[in-house]
C-alpha cells in the first residue's frame, strides 16, 4: 500500500458512435451534420418526408349500395370518415365519427328565412364567425404511459379546433339536420320519405316536428410512433378524413312526431321539452359538404443559426469554398423543412408552421421565434415551400 | 361550456350519439357466420421508432397494432425479482370494462411464457390498438391480439420460452403454448359449455388453429431473418 | 390601455392590465425553488398558469399558456438563475372576446401584463415582449386593437409579438394568424405591428420612468 507506482496518465480523446453522440450532445450532431449539408435524417435542409394518405379505409358507410356491409357499432358511435397518414415513421390515424344535437338558438322563422338565402352563403365569402362551425379533435399521442393527457396532445388539439374553426371550412349549414319521416303504411310494410322533391318537402313539412337539430363531428385523432412536432401531419390527416365524410341521412317515425314529454332538467327547474328520437338511415348518406376552396394543408419550418465552431470544413481546411471569408464571421441562418426527431426538435426554437391553400391563400400561419432570428427572407422562402406542398398533398388526397 | 374532461375537447354535452335502427337479427347471425373462420392476415414488425418492439396484424376488417415498451424501470421502489407485464387494450367498439378483463388475461397468459426472471426491476408495458369493425365478440379477435403481442415481444428483443399461439372456436378463445401439449388460458364471451364433448372438439379446433397460426409467425420471423441477412 | 405594477403585495412582481374590455392580473414569484420535477440543471425553469375570467381552465387556457411561455422563455436571462423556478400566474377579470371563438386579445393581454409584472419583479431579462393584435377587415382595412364586434367580421386576425432590445423591436417572437389572407398581408401585418409596438414600448418606457422617479 506504501508504494504507489508512478503512471503516466494517458488521455484519449473520446469518441462515440454518431446516435450515442446525438443523444449526449444533440446540438452538436446536428450542427456537424449540417454543416456537411445535410441533416440528421440525411434529408436536404428543404425536404419534406414523404405522405402516405389512405381515407376511407375504416368507414362502414363507403359502399352505400351493399347494405350488408353496414353494421352499426354497438355504442352507435359510428365512424363517418377516417383517414390513416404515414409520414416517415409516423402514422395518424384519424377518425371522425357523430352526434346530434337539438338547435336551441334558432326558431323556426329565423330558419326558414336563412332558407332562402342558403345557396348565397355557400358560394359567397361570410366573414362572420358565427357561421361558421368546427369539429372537436382529441388528439392522443401514444408514447407508452398512462394517464392524463399531456401538454401537446391539449394544445394540438386546441390548435386543430380554432383553425379549422377560422378556416371558414365548414358552415353550420352544412351541419343541418334534414330529418325525413318514417311512415309505416297500411300493409306494415316501411318507407322513409326525405325532404328531396317537392312533394316529399310538403308531406314530411307536414308531420315533422318545428324542432331543428344539427350534426356534431368529433375527430379522434391517434398518433403513434411520434419522433417529432405533430401538428401538421394531425391537420393533414383531419383535413383527408373531413373530405371523407359521409352524413347519414335522419329521419323520426311518423308515430313520434306528435310526442310530448315532461322531463326535469337542471336541478329545480322543470322544463317541458319535446323529445324526439332522432334515428340515422343505415342505408342513406350525403357527403359533407365542405367549402372546397378553404381546403387547406398544413407544413412546418425551422430557422437555425450555423455554428461556425462546429463546421466540419473549417476544422480541415480554412479556405471554405461556400463562404467568402468575409462573410465567415456572420452566422448564416438556414431553413429547414418539416422538422424531424429529437435534435431537430429540441434544438430549434425557431420555427414557421404555415397551413395554405393550394391557390396560395393561408388559413393558418404561426411563427415562434425564440431561436435563430427570423428574417423576412426565411418567411418567404417557407412560404413558397408551403404552398408548393400543399399542393402536393392535395393532389395525394385527391386520388384516394 | 363543457366541464366534463377539461382536458379534452369533447363538444357540447347536450349532443347524443347517432343511433341507427336495429338491424334485423337474420343478417347479423351471417356475417358472424362468415367471418368466424380464421383468414391468415398481413403481418409486419418494426413499425413504430419510439417504442422497442411494434407489430402490426391486419385482414379487411381488422388492423390490431401492438406496441411493446420495455423492459424499462419501473415507477415502483419496491424490490421486484420477476418482471412486470402490463396490457393496455384500446378499442372505441368494446366496452372499457371487457378491455380491462381482457388486459388482465392477457397479463396471465404472458406470464407464462416470458422469462420474467430475466428481467428483475424491470417492467414491460403492452399496448394494443384494436382499429376493427365489430364483426364479431370479443374472442373471436384474441388470436389476432396474441399474434400481434407475441410478434411485437420478438421484435422488442424480449425473451420468451416458445412460441405461443391462440385459436377460436364456438366462442371458446383459447391460448396453447409447447406445440398445443399445453393450455395456458381460456377465454369464453358468453354460454355456459354445453358438455364435455362439444369442448373437447372445439379444443381440438383451436388447437388445429393455433398450430396454423405458429407456422404463419415461424414462417414470418424466418423470412424477416432471411432479409436481414442478405441486408 | 391602463397598467398598474405592484398591484399585488405577496408577489414579486404584479401588474393589473386593461385593454379595451379585457383585463387580466399578472403575478411573478421568483426566482424561487423548484420542486424537483421542474428543476433545470443550468436555467431558470418557467411555470406559467392562466386562470379564465369564468370557469375552469381548459385545453384552450393551454393553449394561451403554451404560447405565452414561448414568447416569455427567450426574453428570461435564463442562464442567470440555474436551478431556479420563476412562477406567472394571471388571472383574467374580463376576456372582452367571446371566448368559444377567439382567444388573441387574452393572449396579448398575458404577455404585455408579464412584462411588465417581470420588470417590477427584478428579475434579469435580456429584453422585453409587448404584441399587439391586429385585425384585417372584410374591406381589407388594418385594425389594430379590435373589439370582439370587429373580430367576430374579421377576414383574418393576427398576434404579433417582438421582443425589444436597446429600445427598439428586434426579433419577432410570435405570429399567430387565423383567417384568410396572403403573404402581402402577412408582411403589411407585420410592419403594422411593429409601429404598434414601438408605440407600446415608448408607453412603457414613460410609465417605468415615473415610477423610479416617484421613488
Amino acid at each position: 500500500m506504501a508504494d504507489i507506482k508512478e503512471s503516466t496518465v494517458e488521455v484519449h480523446p473520446v469518441s462515440f458512435p454518431t446516435d450515442i453522440l446525438a443523444r449526449i450532445s444533440p446540438d452538436l450532431s446536428l450542427q456537424r451534420h449540417l454543416s456537411l449539408g445535410f441533416r440528421p435524417s440525411s434529408r436536404g435542409f428543404e425536404e419534406f418526408r414523404d405522405v402516405i394518405i389512405n381515407t376511407g379505409d375504416l368507414t362502414h358507410n363507403t359502399q352505400s349500395d351493399d347494405s350488408a356491409v353496414k353494421t352499426p357499432s354497438n355504442d352507435g358511435k359510428q365512424v363517418l370518415g377516417s383517414c390513416v397518414l404515414k409520414q416517415g415513421d409516423v402514422f395518424v390515424i384519424t377518425q371522425i365519427t357523430g352526434g346530434i344535437i337539438e338547435d336551441i338558438t334558432l326558431s323556426t322563422n329565423d330558419m326558414e328565412m336563412e332558407e332562402d338565402t342558403e345557396l348565397l352563403e355557400i358560394t359567397e365569402e361570410h366573414s362572420d364567425i358565427t357561421k361558421y362551425s368546427s369539429v372537436y379533435p382529441v388528439v392522443e399521442i401514444n408514447r407508452g404511459r398512462m394517464g392524463a393527457c399531456t401538454d401537446e396532445e391539449m394544445t394540438t388539439s386546441q390548435r386543430l379546433y380554432d383553425s379549422l374553426l377560422h378556416s371558414h371550412i365548414l358552415t353550420q349549414n352544412a351541419l343541418r339536420v334534414e330529418p325525413g319521416v318514417r311512415i309505416t303504411n297500411e300493409d306494415d310494410s316501411v318507407n322513409i320519405i326525405y325532404p328531396d322533391s317537392e312533394k316529399n318537402k310538403e308531406i314530411t313539412s307536414l308531420l315533422k316536428p318545428k324542432k331543428k337539430w344539427s350534426y356534431v363531428l368529433y375527430a379522434k385523432i391517434e398518433v403513434f410512433g411520434r419522433t417529432g412536432p405533430v401538428y401538421d401531419m394531425c391537420w393533414n390527416s383531419l383535413m383527408a378524413a373531413l373530405q371523407s365524410v359521409k352524413l347519414p341521412r335522419t329521419f323520426i317515425d311518423e308515430r313520434a312526431t306528435d310526442l310530448k314529454m315532461t322531463v326535469r332538467a337542471r336541478g329545480r327547474n322543470a322544463v317541458v321539452m319535446e323529445t324526439y328520437n332522432l334515428l340515422c338511415d343505415p342505408n342513406e348518406s350525403t357527403n359533407l359538404q365542405l367549402r372546397e376552396n378553404c381546403i387547406s394543408y398544413a407544413s412546418s419550418y425551422g430557422a437555425i443559426n450555423l455554428d461556425p465552431e462546429a463546421d466540419i470544413a473549417n476544422l480541415e481546411e480554412t479556405d471554405d469554398v461556400d463562404a467568402p471569408m468575409d462573410e465567415e464571421l456572420e452566422t448564416k441562418t438556414v431553413l429547414l423543412a418539416d422538422i424531424d426527431g429529437e435534435a431537430e426538435e429540441t434544438c430549434i426554437k425557431s420555427t414557421i408552421s404555415i397551413t395554405a391553400c393550394p391557390n396560395g391563400r393561408f388559413k393558418q400561419f404561426s411563427v415562434v421565434g425564440g431561436g435563430a432570428k427570423i428574417t423576412k427572407e426565411l418567411l418567404m422562402r417557407s412560404i413558397t415551400l408551403s404552398k408548393q406542398r400543399s399542393s402536393d398533398i392535395s393532389l395525394k388526397v385527391q386520388k384516394v | 361550456m363543457n366541464v366534463q374532461d377539461r382536458r379534452r375537447i369533447l363538444g357540447p354535452i347536450e349532443a347524443r350519439p347517432l343511433a341507427f335502427p336495429e338491424v334485423k337479427s337474420n343478417s347479423k347471425e351471417e356475417t358472424a357466420v362468415v367471418l368466424s373462420e380464421f383468414q391468415a392476415p398481413s403481418i409486419q414488425t418494426t413499425l413504430l421508432k419510439n417504442c422497442n418492439g411494434s407489430c402490426i396484424i391486419e385482414n379487411d376488417k381488422t388492423s390490431i397494432l401492438s406496441s411493446i415498451y420495455g423492459p424499462r424501470s419501473t415507477r415502483s421502489n419496491l424490490f421486484e425479482a420477476r418482471c412486470l407485464i402490463n396490457v393496455t387494450i384500446k378499442s372505441t367498439i368494446f366496452p372499457t370494462s371487457e378491455l380491462k378483463e381482457l388486459g388482465s388475461f392477457l397479463i396471465n397468459v404472458l406470464e407464462s411464457f416470458v422469462c420474467l426472471e430475466l428481467y428483475p426491476k424491470a417492467g414491460i408495458d403492452v399496448f394494443v390498438n384494436l382499429n376493427i369493425e365489430k364483426v364479431c365478440d370479443l374472442s373471436w379477435y384474441i388470436p389476432y391480439i396474441m399474434m400481434s403481442i407475441v410478434l411485437g415481444l420478438v421484435d422488442a428483443g424480449i425473451e420468451i420460452s416458445d412460441l405461443p399461439g391462440c385459436g377460436f372456436n364456438d366462442n371458446n378463445a383459447i391460448c396453447f403454448t409447447k406445440n398445443g401439449s399445453e393450455v395456458i388460458g381460456i377465454w369464453r364471451d358468453k354460454g355456459d359449455i354445453e358438455n364435455e364433448s362439444s369442448f373437447g372438439d372445439s379444443l381440438d379446433a383451436c388447437k388445429e388453429q393455433y398450430l396454423q397460426i405458429k407456422g404463419l409467425m415461424a414462417n414470418y420471423l424466418l423470412s424477416k431473418l432471411d432479409n436481414d441477412k442478405t441486408k | 390601455m391602463d397598467a398598474q405594477t405592484g398591484y399585488l403585495e405577496n408577489v414579486d412582481g404584479s401588474c393589473l392590465y386593461s385593454l379595451n374590455s379585457t383585463k387580466v392580473i399578472s403575478a411573478v414569484t421568483g426566482p424561487v425553488e423548484p420542486k424537483a420535477r421542474q428543476e433545470l440543471p443550468t436555467q431558470l425553469a418557467l411555470e406559467i398558469n392562466i386562470r379564465p375570467a369564468s370557469g375552469v381552465p381548459t385545453t384552450r387556457e393551454v393553449n394561451i399558456q403554451d404560447k405565452v411561455r414561448a414568447i416569455i422563455t427567450p426574453i428570461l436571462a435564463s442562464y442567470k438563475y440555474p436551478r431556479q423556478l420563476c412562477q406567472i400566474t394571471l388571472q383574467l377579470l374580463q376576456s372582452g372576446e367571446t371566448e368559444p371563438y377567439f382567444h388573441a386579445l387574452e393572449l396579448i393581454a398575458c404577455v404585455n401584463s408579464t412584462t411588465y409584472a417581470l420588470v417590477d419583479s427584478g428579475i434579469a431579462l435580456k429584453g422585453i415582449a409587448l404584441g399587439t393584435t391586429v385585425v384585417i377587415s372584410k374591406d381589407n382595412q388594418l385594425i389594430t386593437e379590435p373589439t370582439d364586434e370587429i373580430l367576430k367580421n374579421s377576414k383574418s386576425m393576427h398576434v404579433v409579438a417582438y421582443m425589444i432590445e436597446n429600445n427598439k423591436p428586434s426579433n419577432l417572437l410570435l405570429m399567430d394568424s387565423y383567417g384568410d389572407f396572403d403573404e402581402n398581408d402577412i408582411l403589411k401585418i407585420l410592419e403594422q405591428s411593429e409601429i404598434k409596438v414601438n408605440q407600446l414600448n415608448k408607453t412603457f418606457r414613460e410609465y417605468m420612468k415615473e415610477k423610479i422617479n416617484n421613488i
